[in-house]
C-alpha cells in the first residue's frame, strides 16, 4: 500500500513537473526539516512555498515549527521543568545565481517567531502548570544551495536567526544557527505580466 | 502663434491636498494640509531612478495651524521616496516615507493626478492620503493612450452553441482540427524553448524539431495547407449533403474567416488585449456566415444547423490554436494566426494578391507614382541637409539622436554642422520674407530618453530661441563658439533688415517674433508617471511608459495633400551626430517623393495629438488640407516618369498604439509563395516570431538569408543584447540543421550569417576584397546568384581623400529588407545590366564612403542607380507570379521594435525594389556564413547561464 502511494506521489510529482516551454520562473512547494542551535528551537518541520522569477530573484514564505527543548531550572519557587517551543512565520527574499549544475540563493528571511513555554514544577503536587506566549521580529540572513534529483528540488541552508527576546520568565536562547533541508516540488512557471 | 511642445521643464512643479493622522501622546489628531513642490531628475527623467525635490506646506493639525517643509528623494520608478520633514508646529523633524501613484493610467481626478501616501514611521506611524498634481505643465497625463490596451470589453453575449452528433462529420473535424495544429507548427515553429538549464532548453528545442521533422516527413508544410482545406471541404460536405455545395460553403467559410477573424486578430499583432479569445471575432463571424448560409439556399433546411456547426467548430479549433500559440510563446502579443487557414497557396503568389492582403491587414493603402532613391552612409546628412535648405512650407525632423557631446566629452561637430544649418536656413528664408512672405515652420521632434541622455538640451535651447540664444557652448572650442556666435549673429542681423518682420513684430510683440523665427522644437515621450502598465497593483510592480520611446527616423517638406511632389522625405536608419558618419556605421537611407508621403504627414500630426496637443493647435501647415474625390494627383513630373514605385507607409506607434509594420512583416514572412527569395540584415536580431516565421517560410520552400552583427560589429553589444542574439542564432542554426531535408524538400534554404568585418585598412576596397574572398568560397551564394560575377568590378579609381586605415570594426545598422518571388528572381537573374549595376552601386559606395567626401557627388548615382534597376526590372514585367518587395526604415528585428517603441518603415514594390537588392548582395558577399555551432560561438560569445536569463527576463526591451 505505501509503496503503491508513494509511486502516485510520483507520478503526480512527475506530472506536475511537466515543462511549460517557455520558462520564465519557478514555483516550489514542499517541506522543510530544520535544527536550530538556540534553546527555543532544536529540532523542526514545517512547510514552504516560493516563486523564483526568472529564477533570479527568490520570494518564499515559510512556517516552521520547533520542538523546542526542555530544561531543569531553579528558583526560589523551587525547581521546574521549563520546555520552550517556538514556530516562524517568515517570507524570503533573495537573489538567486546559477554555479554550474546547483543554484545558489542569497537571501534574508523576515517574519514572527512565536515561542511558547511551559514550566511544571518538581516536586509539588496541585500546582498548575505556567505556559508563556511571546511573539517578537526575526530577521535571519540565509544561504541556500539548491540542487535537483529527479522530479525533486534538495535545498539545504544555513541561516542565523536574529529574534528578539520574547521576555520569558525563564529566558530562553532565541538567536543562532540554524540549519535547514527544503525538499520541494519545481514548477516551471511563465511570467506572471507582460 | 506656432503651437509645439517645447522641452521639458528642468523642474517638475506640483500641488497636493491631504488629510490624515498624528498620533503622538494620548489620542490622535487630525491633520489637513495643502502643499507646494518641485522635484528634479538627477539622472535621465525617463530613467526615473533619482529625483530630488522640495515642498512647503501649510494646514491644520487638530486645531492648530500648521505648516512646514520636507526634503525628499524619489524613485519614481517605483513610485516611492523618503525624506525630511521640518514641522513649525512642533519644531522637530521627522522622517517621512512618500508613495505615490497614478491609479488609473493618465492619472486621478486630474491629468497627471496622483493618488499619494506619506507615512511618519519613527514620529508616531501617523499618515496623509491625498492627491498630487502637476502645475504648470500642460502634458502631463496627456501624453500616452488611457488604454494600453487594444481590445476593450465583450459586446455579445455567449452564443448558444449548435449540437450535431454524426458520426462521420466529427472524424472529418477531427482531421480538420489535428491539420489546423499542424499549420501553425509549420507557419511558426517555436525555436525559443526554455529550461532550468540551456542543455535542457536546447533538448526541448531539439525534441520540437524533431517533432516538425517526423511529420514533415509525412506531409509537407504546402500539402498540410492543402489537406487542411480539403479537410474543410469534406466537413462541409458532409454537413450540406453535397460535395459541390460543401466545396461553396468552405469558399465562404474562407472569405468571412480571413475577413472577420484572421485579419482582424492579426491587425493586433504586438499589442495588449483586454480579451485575447477571438470569441467576439467568432460570433460575429458565425453570424455573417450564419446571414450567407440561409440566403444562400444552398443548403436544406435540414442541414442548416450541421453546416452551421462545421462553421463553429472551424472557427472553434482556430480558437484552440490561437490559445496553444498565446501559451506557447508565453505572450498574447506574438499570437500571428496563420493565414493560411483561409488561403490557399495560390491565393497569395502573385504581386496584386500580396498587395492587396498587405492593405487589408495594414489598413493602410499602397499608392503609385513615388520615386524611392536608394541612399548609402554618408548621404543621409547631405540629403537632411538639402532637405532643410529646399524647405519653403515646413520641414519636419523626426530623430532619435542629436547629441551634443561626443563619448569623447567633446562639443559633437556633426551636431553642430546641423545646428548651423538650421540657422543658415532660418536667415536664408528671413531674407526672402519681404519678397515672399512666408517663412517655413521647422520642426524637430527628439525623443525624451535620448535628448537627455545625449544632453539635447544644448541644441534645442539654440535651436528653440535663436534670437536669443547665447553661443557659449559646454565643451566647444573656440572656433565653434565662433562659428555658432557668427552663425546666430547673421541670422538677427536678417531679421533686423526685414522690413516686413520688423512690421509684424511691432504690431504682434516680440514674443511673436520669437515663435516665427525659429525652430519649433517638440520633446516627445515626456517622462510621465501617471502612466504605467502590467502592474500588478496600480502602478506597484509595473513598468512605466517611459520605456516605450519613439525610434523613427524620418525628415519630410513641403509635402501637401493636394501636391504631395512638392518636397520629399528622407527615411532612415541614422541620427545626427559624428557617430554615424563614415565608414564605421554601415547604414541606409531612402529619399522618397510622392504621394505616399501624404500618409507620412498624417503621422507627424497624429505624433502631436498623441502627445497631447489638441487639435485646434495643430500647426497650419500640418494639417490635412481637404481634397476633392476627383482633384488630380500633381504629375510627378518628366524626370521621374520612368519610374513608378508603388509604396505603403508603415508606422508603429509609439507604446500600446497600432502597429502596421509587425503586420506587415508577419504577413510577408508567412505568405510568401514557394521560391522566394528573402533578405534580412539587422543590427537587432532577436525576434523570435520573426525568426520562426521565416523558418516556416523555408518550410514552404523559400531561401531566406539572415544576417546579423558579431558582438564586435554591434552598434548595440550589450550582454543582454548579444545574449538574445546568440539564442536566437543558435535555434535558427539548430532548425537549419534539423529540417534541413524538408527544407530541401520543399525547395528552400536557410542561411544563417554574421556581419563581421575587420576595420578597413583600404577603404572600399578592403571591403570589396572581402567579398571576392568569401564569395569565392560560399557556394551557395553563386548557386543562388548566378548572375554574380566573379569578381566585383574594379574599383573606380577614385580617389578617397584622406583616407586613412580605419581602426574601427564597421557597426552592422541597416535596416533594409527584400523580398521576392522566384519568378521575380528567375526573371531578374538573367538580366545582363548586373555588372554595370554592380559598379555603380560601388561607386556610389565609395562617394558616400569617407567623411570627407565630396557632398556634390552623391545625387547622380543612386540616379543611375535606378535606371538600371529600372533597366533589370523591365524583364519581370509579363512574368507570372513576378513580385518583390523592399522595406527600409528604422524597426529592427527585435520584440522592442514590436512591441514598445515608435517606428517607421516604407514598403514598396517595382524598379526601385531592386537597388536595395544590389547593397544587399554586397553585405552577403562579405558575411560569415554560418555552419555549425563553434562558428557562431566564435563571433557571438555564448552568455553564461546567469547572463542567459537575464536577457530572457528583459527580452522584451531589448
Amino acid at each position: 500500500m505505501i509503496g503503491k502511494c508513494a509511486s502516485a506521489v510520483l507520478l503526480v510529482a512527475g506530472a506536475l513537473a511537466t515543462p511549460a516551454r517557455a520558462q520564465m520562473g519557478e514555483a516550489h512547494f514542499g517541506a522543510i526539516g530544520s535544527f536550530g542551535t538556540g534553546s527555543a528551537y532544536q529540532w523542526g518541520a514545517g512547510l514552504t512555498a516560493s516563486y523564483a522569477p526568472g529564477r533570479l530573484a527568490y520570494m518564499g514564505l515559510r512556517w516552521i515549527y520547533y520542538a523546542g527543548s526542555t530544561d531543569r531550572r531553579a528558583d526560589s519557587t523551587g525547581s521546574w521543568d521549563v520546555t520552550t517551543r517556538a514556530q516562524l512565520f517568515g517570507a524570503d527574499l533573495g537573489l538567486e545565481y546559477p554555479l554550474g549544475a546547483v543554484e545558489l540563493v542569497g537571501s534574508v528571511t523576515m517574519g514572527a517567531m512565536r515561542f511558547w513555554q511551559g514550566a511544571d514544577q518538581l516536586g509539588v503536587s496541585g500546582v498548575v502548570p505556567l505556559e508563556e506566549v511571546g511573539t517578537s521580529f526575526v530577521l535571519a540572513p540565509t544561504v541556500m544551495v539548491e540542487f535537483r534529483t529527479g522530479p525533486l528540488v534538495m535545498m539545504p541552508q544555513v541561516a542565523y536567526y536574529f529574534a528578539g527576546s520574547p521576555d520569558f520568565r525563564w529566558p530562553v536562547g532565541h538567536d543562532g544557527w540554524a540549519l535547514s533541508l527544503m525538499i520541494v516540488l519545481p514548477l516551471e512557471t511563465h511570467r506572471i505580466t507582460y | 502663434m506656432i503651437a509645439s511642445l517645447g522641452q521639458p521643464p528642468r523642474w517638475l512643479w506640483q500641488a497636493s491636498f491631504s488629510t490624515g493622522v498624528w498620533f503622538e501622546g494620548p489620542g490622535s489628531q487630525l491633520m489637513v494640509r495643502a502643499a507646494a513642490a518641485s522635484y528634479h531628475d538627477l539622472i535621465g527623467a525617463s530613467v526615473g531612478v533619482a529625483q530630488v525635490g522640495g515642498e512647503g506646506f501649510i494646514g491644520l493639525k487638530d486645531t492648530d495651524a500648521d505648516g512646514g517643509l520636507r526634503a525628499i528623494f524619489r524613485i519614481p520608478f517605483i513610485g516611492v521616496g523618503a525624506g525630511a520633514e521640518y514641522d513649525f508646529l512642533d519644531a522637530d523633524l521627522n522622517f517621512l516615507v512618500t508613495a505615490q501613484t497614478p491609479v488609473l493610467r493618465g492619472g486621478i481626478l486630474a491629468h497627471g493626478g496622483m493618488l499619494r501616501l506619506d507615512w511618519y514611521p519613527t514620529e508616531s506611524g501617523g499618515f496623509t492620503l491625498g492627491i498630487t498634481v502637476p502645475l504648470w505643465n500642460r502634458f502631463a497625463g496627456r501624453g500616452r493612450p488611457t488604454s494600453a490596451h487594444a481590445t476593450g470589453v465583450s459586446e455579445f453575449p455567449k452564443p448558444k452553441p449548435y449540437v450535431v452528433r454524426d458520426v462521420p462529420l466529427e472524424a472529418a473535424l477531427d482531421t480538420l482540427r489535428l491539420s489546423a495544429t499542424w499549420v501553425r507548427r509549420l507557419t511558426t515553429p517555436f525555436l525559443d524553448q526554455d529550461g532550468r538549464t540551456l542543455a535542457i532548453a536546447d533538448q526541448r528545442n531539439a525534441e520540437y524539431l524533431s517533432e516538425l521533422q517526423a511529420h514533415l516527413a509525412l506531409r509537407s508544410a504546402e500539402a498540410e495547407v492543402r489537406h487542411f482545406h480539403r479537410s474543410m471541404d469534406r466537413a462541409f460536405a458532409l454537413a450540406s449533403g453535397s460535395e459541390q455545395a460543401g466545396a461553396l460553403l468552405a469558399d465562404s467559410a474562407r472569405r468571412i474567416l480571413l475577413d472577420a477573424v484572421l485579419l482582424p486578430y492579426d491587425r493586433q499583432l504586438g499589442r495588449k488585449q483586454w480579451r485575447e479569445e477571438l470569441a467576439d471575432l467568432v460570433v460575429a463571424a458565425r453570424g455573417r456566415f450564419g446571414g450567407s448560409v440561409a440566403g444562400s439556399r444552398l443548403v436544406a433546411p435540414g442541414r442548416v444547423e450541421s453546416v452551421l456547426y462545421v462553421f463553429q467548430e472551424l472557427t472553434g479549433a482556430i480558437e484552440t490554436e490561437r490559445a496553444r500559440m498565446s501559451t506557447e510563446w508565453d505572450d498574447p502579443r506574438l499570437v500571428w494566426l496563420p493565414l493560411q487557414y483561409a488561403l490557399l497557396p495560390e491565393d497569395h503568389d502573385t504581386q496584386v494578391e500580396l498587395d492587396a492582403l498587405i492593405e487589408q491587414a495594414t489598413e493602410e493603402t499602397f499608392t503609385d507614382g513615388n520615386q524611392v532613391l536608394y541612399a548609402a552612409g554618408l548621404q543621409f546628412p547631405w540629403e537632411l541637409r538639402e532637405t532643410i535648405e529646399a524647405a519653403r512650407d515646413y520641414h519636419v525632423l523626426m530623430i532619435h539622436d542629436f547629441p551634443a557631446v561626443t563619448d569623447a566629452g567633446v562639443l559633437d561637430s556633426a551636431s553642430l554642422g546641423q545646428v548651423l544649418v538650421y540657422l543658415d536656413a532660418l536667415r536664408a528664408r528671413v531674407g526672402e520674407y519681404d519678397s515672399v512672405g512666408t517663412l517655413p515652420v521647422y520642426f524637430i521632434f527628439l525623443d525624451q530618453h535620448y535628448y537627455a541622455l545625449r544632453k539635447g538640451r544644448v541644441w534645442m535651447d539654440v535651436l528653440q530661441d535663436p534670437l536669443h540664444a547665447s553661443s557659449d557652448l559646454p565643451n566647444a572650442t573656440p572656433a565653434q563658439v565662433a562659428m555658432l556666435a557668427e552663425s546666430l549673429r547673421a541670422l538677427r542681423i536678417a531679421v533686423g533688415r526685414s522690413v516686413v518682420l520688423q512690421a509684424q513684430a511691432r504690431q504682434y510683440g516680440d514674443a511673436w517674433l520669437r515663435n516665427r523665427v525659429k525652430v519649433q522644437v517638440n520633446i516627445t515621450n515626456r517622462a510621465d508617471q501617471s502612466f504605467w502598465s502590467g502592474g500588478l497593483f496600480s502602478s506597484f510592480f509595473a513598468y512605466p511608459d517611459n520605456l516605450l520611446r519613439d525610434h523613427r527616423k524620418v525628415a519630410l517638406f513641403d509635402v501637401s495633400e493636394r501636391d504631395p511632389y512638392r518636397g520629399y522625405a528622407v527615411y532612415t536608419g541614422m541620427g545626427v551626430g559624428e557617430l554615424y558618419l563614415g565608414p564605421g556605421w554601415e547604414d541606409r537611407s531612402i529619399v522618397v517623393r510622392g504621394p505616399v508621403l501624404v500618409a507620412l504627414k498624417d503621422e507627424v500630426r497624429a505624433l502631436l495629438r498623441a502627445q497631447g496637443l489638441p487639435a485646434d493647435e495643430i500647426p497650419l501647415p500640418l494639417r490635412a488640407e481637404p481634397t476633392a474625390a476627383g482633384d488630380p494627383v500633381p504629375p510627378a513630373g518628366a524626370r521621374w516618369d520612368q519610374f513608378d514605385a508603388r509604396a505603403l507607409q508603415l508606422t508603429n506607434g509609439t507604446g500600446f498604439q497600432s502597429k502596421s509594420i509587425d503586420v506587415a512583416k508577419a504577413l510577408l514572412y508567412s505568405l510568401m509563395p514557394p521560391g522566394s527569395v528573402i533578405k534580412i540584415p539587422d543590427s537587432l536580431w532577436n525576434s523570435f516570431l520573426y525568426g520562426g516565421l521565416l523558418a516556416g517560410a523555408c518550410l514552404r520552400g523559400a531561401t531566406v538569408l539572415i544576417i546579423a552583427p558579431a558582438a564586435a560589429n554591434a552598434p548595440s553589444a550589450g550582454t543582454l543584447t548579444m545574449s538574445r542574439s546568440w539564442e536566437f542564432l543558435s535555434r535558427l542554426l539548430a532548425a537549419r540543421q534539423a529540417l534541413a531535408i524538408p527544407i530541401a524538400a520543399a525547395g528552400g534554404d536557410l542561411h544563417l550569417g554574421l556581419y563581421a568585418l575587420a576595420p578597413d585598412e583600404q577603404g572600399m576596397a578592403s571591403r570589396v576584397e572581402s567579398w571576392n574572398r568569401n564569395v569565392s568560397a560560399t557556394p551557395f551564394l553563386r548557386t543562388l546568384m548566378p548572375f554574380l560575377p566573379d569578381a566585383w568590378p574594379d574599383l573606380t579609381g577614385t580617389p578617397q581623400l584622406g583616407l586613412a586605415a580605419s581602426t574601427i570594426a564597421p557597426k552592422l545598422h541597416q535596416k533594409v529588407q527584400f523580398l521576392g518571388t522566384r519568378s521575380m528572381w528567375n526573371a531578374i537573374a538573367a538580366a545582363p545590366e548586373w555588372p554595370g549595376f554592380m559598379r555603380v552601386y560601388l561607386e556610389h559606395r565609395e562617394a558616400t564612403y569617407a567623411v570627407n567626401a565630396p557632398a556634390t557627388l552623391s545625387r547622380e548615382l543612386p540616379e543611375s542607380l535606378q535606371v538600371l534597376a529600372a533597366q533589370i526590372y523591365a524583364r519581370t514585367r509579363g512574368v507570372p507570379g513576378a513580385a518583390s518587395y523592399a522595406l527600409v526604415g528604422s524597426q529592427n528585428q527585435d520584440n522592442r521594435g514590436m512591441f514598445m517603441d515608435g517606428e517607421v518603415d516604407l514598403l514598396f514594390t517595382g524598379a526601385e525594389s531592386l537597388v536595395p537588392l544590389v547593397d544587399l548582395i554586397f553585405i552577403e558577399g562579405t558575411a560569415t556564413w554560418l555552419t555549425d555551432q563553434a562558428s557562431l560561438d566564435r563571433l557571438v560569445p555564448p552568455p553564461g547561464a546567469y547572463m542567459r536569463r537575464w536577457g530572457r527576463v528583459a527580452k522584451d526591451q531589448l
